[in-house]
């Protein structure tokens, strides 16, 4: 069965509260922090944030999720440590792959306004519309030429988007570098009786292969477990890790799943010999801090922020394995992230 | 690792509806493309498009199987004569518990800048909250086909169909997936229009790709779905069409509405694309171009391929299907996937409908006026769009 694995070599973010991981893991470590608001006191907008890169001011009128997306992008880039000129020397390596449930909302609101005030279109709006503008425009940015692509999906969007990054960057050396996440409004369009607005925000993992040039910067390895169809009455997770990883636990010794996609899930570890995730929570990891968090946003965006930094704990514990299990339709999908070799040795 | 076979196939676009009028019509070099009826025109650069017209009996059916737009209803047409070539009609499906199966459509703006209805909007009325999320569309779809795998829709401008099959094919081939319904479903608008009129992309002329006359392109709008699936499954079916060899990916990341003039990023995801196939250049008998007819996009195009075949021993056939449906956006890579995939079926190569031999500006092999009888054992689909999004297919002769 197909068992990828990739390395995860860096995390990008724009959140209200600003540009880069270390802003947002410093902002909300403290369980009750939401993550997606201001911090107290505080006025701006990630739009604001977004401006701290230069690249990121391209265009006044460019919608929000275009300009945060260059800038996320653009700081998974610098973790990752791939400078200008190893962009430059093969672009075509370079790809991105974005969810997006809404697209470019702002723009296509203008260009109804422009059409609805003077009766005819306006081209900069109109040709902005577009879902793919955001990875568009980063692609652009940053002179990535390999796949650019937008996905949607009904559920476990940033599973669905994490798990294509990783069988484009399986097939082969091109593209061997994607950059791959979400940027989203979460503002429902104008017309819609949808849930309340939440602020504007990106965040994308820097996902190699093995030809990948060396940065020096890996966080850790990236495994997408096979994909089986279950019923809901079994425990999907523990099932599927003693199916095929009874060795890798020996390997890497404690293995911890994040149960489920579903904000407040409880932080699981796992050993072959239990049969089941027990209840046994770890005590010192930045993880642990997660299910208390309020994110009061879309499930599908957490799950990149959860890799990212799940990856980059894992940079420091050596020792251990964090699960994300994700229910793709009627499929569980593990994603298992370890400090383990990138070569597949299925 | 499995193949991916085309066991089933399915379209409806301005030629009419299903497979067999598409081809009969490409066949010929008609064209679909005629005065807009279903809305207004006022303000937009030209009058003419590749619309599929409703009846009013046709509505009816749409509203009773609970299609909410046309979107959703083109959809239904493409998808149940797909699931028809396999023998199956009605509600039935081709795949049973245990089987692992994924749907994966493409859209280009879809009818996110309009309400969405059977019958196109007169001006932008924004809608409910399902006006932006196409997913929600795409999960009724999933639900009608019981599809219990991935459900993927590519937005990826006017490579969305092409992306959609590619995702596909990497799907059976790679993640052993046992059947997928792919392809891509587009409708047209007075707001596209009127965008498009604003971009000066339409010609006021007829669409002639590879003239010295081309002016822009005329849009059009349809579905059409593949059934791509594992070797062993499809060994059940009646038939196989084609196999789905490669696929590849690439962004011109320069502009985003003018390609790359050089034409680097097409050269290189057809090469990509060769590379996955598993061929060379030489090993090319067609191509299915993008051939839009606008100035820059044509130019770009040919230049690509003339770099592609640079030393190849011969070159292929090449023709565009864009004059005779339009180009139908999201959609486009999947119509001209199922063209191609009966291009290789028929040993046929279909006519660029509107250019005479003696018009072509390129020097390209372009199949004009009439059909022409080829071996086809290897074909190229190609589709570029707005943000630089490219995308290539390849198409092989199905093997016994």
């Amino acid at each position: 069965m197909f068992a990828p694995r990739v390395q995860v070599t860096g995390l990008g973010s724009v959140f209200p509260f600003g540009l880069g991981k270390i802003k947002l893991r410093a902002e909300y470590g403290a369980p009750g922090d939401d993550p997606t608001g201001k911090p107290p006191g505080a006025e701006g907008s990630s739009a604001d944030a977004a401006a701290e890169d230069p690249r990121a001011k391209v265009a006044r009128w460019l919608d929000p999720v275009a300009k945060n997306a260059i800038a996320a992008v653009g700081d998974a880039v610098r973790d990752a440590g791939i400078s200008d000129e190893m962009l430059r020397a093969d672009p075509f390596g370079y790809g991105i792959v974005s969810g997006s449930k809404y697209g470019p909302v702002t723009t296509r609101e203008r260009a109804e306004e422009a059409l609805t005030r003077r009766g005819s279109a306006s081209a900069t709006f109109f040709s902005h519309s577009g879902y793919n503008m955001a990875a568009a425009m980063a692609a652009v940015a940053y002179g990535c030429r390999g796949p650019n692509l937008t996905l949607s999906a009904p559920s476990s969007l940033g599973a669905v988007v994490v798990r294509r990054a990783v069988s484009l960057l399986a097939k082969g050396r091109r593209p061997h570098t994607l950059f791959t996440g979400f940027s989203e409004t979460f503002r429902p369009p104008k017309s819609s009786a949808a849930a309340a607005a939440v602020p504007e925000a990106a965040a994308y993992v820097c996902l190699s292969n093995e030809f990948a040039p060396d940065t020096g910067r890996p966080l850790a390895v990236l495994e997408v477990l096979s994909r089986e169809v279950v019923s809901r009455s079994e425990a999907p997770p523990a099932t599927l890790l003693r199916q095929h990883y009874s060795r890798f636990v020996e390997e890497v010794g404690r293995v911890f799943v994040l149960g489920g996609s579903e904000p407040g899930s409880e932080l699981h570890t796992w050993a072959p010999s239990s049969g089941a995730p027990s209840s046994e929570a770890p005590s010192s990891w930045a993880p642990s801090s997660w299910a208390p968090c309020n994110f009061d946003f879309d499930p599908d965006y957490l799950f990149i922020l959860q890799l990212g930094l799940a990856a980059s704990q894992l940079a420091v514990s050596r020792h251990a394995a964090i699960v994300l299990p994700q229910r793709v339709g009627g499929e569980v999908v593990l994603f298992l992230i370890h400090a383990g070799t990138p070569a597949a040795d299925e | 690792m499995s193949k991916a076979v085309v066991t089933g196939v399915g379209c409806v676009s301005a030629l009419g509806r299903g497979v067999d009028e598409f081809w009969k019509h490409l066949e010929r070099g008609d064209t679909g493309i005629r005065d807009i009826r279903s809305f207004e025109t006022r303000g937009c650069r030209t009058a003419k498009a590749g619309e599929v017209l409703l009846s009013d009996a046709e509505l009816e059916s749409a509203r009773r199987l609970g299609c909410r737009s046309r979107w959703d209803w083109f959809g239904h047409l493409a998808v149940s004569e797909a699931l028809s070539s396999l023998g199956f009609e009605g509600r039935s499906v081709p795949w049973g518990r245990g089987q692992r199966v994924g749907l994966v459509l493409g859209v280009s703006l879809g009818m996110s800048l309009v309400k969405e209805s059977l019958v196109p909007a007169e001006a932008p009325v924004p809608s409910a909250e399902t006006m932006y999320d196409f997913s929600v569309l795409l999960d009724e779809l999933a639900d009608r086909l019981d599809i219990t795998g991935e459900i993927v829709l590519v937005t990826t401008a006017c490579a969305s169909g092409t992306h959609a099959i590619g995702i596909a094919k990497d799907m059976i081939v790679h993640e052993g997936y046992d059947s997928v319904v792919c392809g891509g479903i587009d409708t047209l608008d007075r707001m596209k229009y009127l965008g498009h009129s604003a971009l000066s992309t339409l010609t006021t002329e007829l669409l002639a790709p590879f003239t010295e006359h081309r002016s822009g392109t005329l849009f059009g709008e349809g579905a059409a779905v593949l059934i791509l699936e594992a070797d062993a499954t499809a060994a059940t079916r009646p038939r196989r069409f084609a196999e789905c060899t490669g696929a590849a990916y690439t962004c011109d990341a320069q502009h985003v509405t003018a390609p790359d003039e050089t034409g680097a990023g097409a050269l290189e995801v057809m090469r990509a694309a060769l590379e996955d196939a598993g061929l060379e250049p030489d090993e090319v008998d067609y191509i299915n171009l993008h051939g839009s007819g606008t100035v820059a996009n044509d130019a770009m195009e040919s230049l690509a391929i003339q770099a592609l075949f640079s030393e190849a021993e011969k070159r292929p056939a090449v023709s565009s299907i864009k004059p005779s449906v339009g180009h139908t956006m999201g959609a486009a890579g999947a119509l001209e996937a199922v063209a191609t995939v009966l291009a290789i079926h028929h040993g046929l190569v279909p006519p660029t409908a509107n250019v005479k031999s003696s018009e072509c500006a390129f020097p390209l092999d372009l199949v004009c006026e009439r059909a022409q009888a080829r071996d086809l054992r290897h074909a190229l689909s190609t589709s570029f769009g707005f943000g630089g999004s490219n995308g290539a297919v390849v198409f092989s002769r199905a093997e016994p």
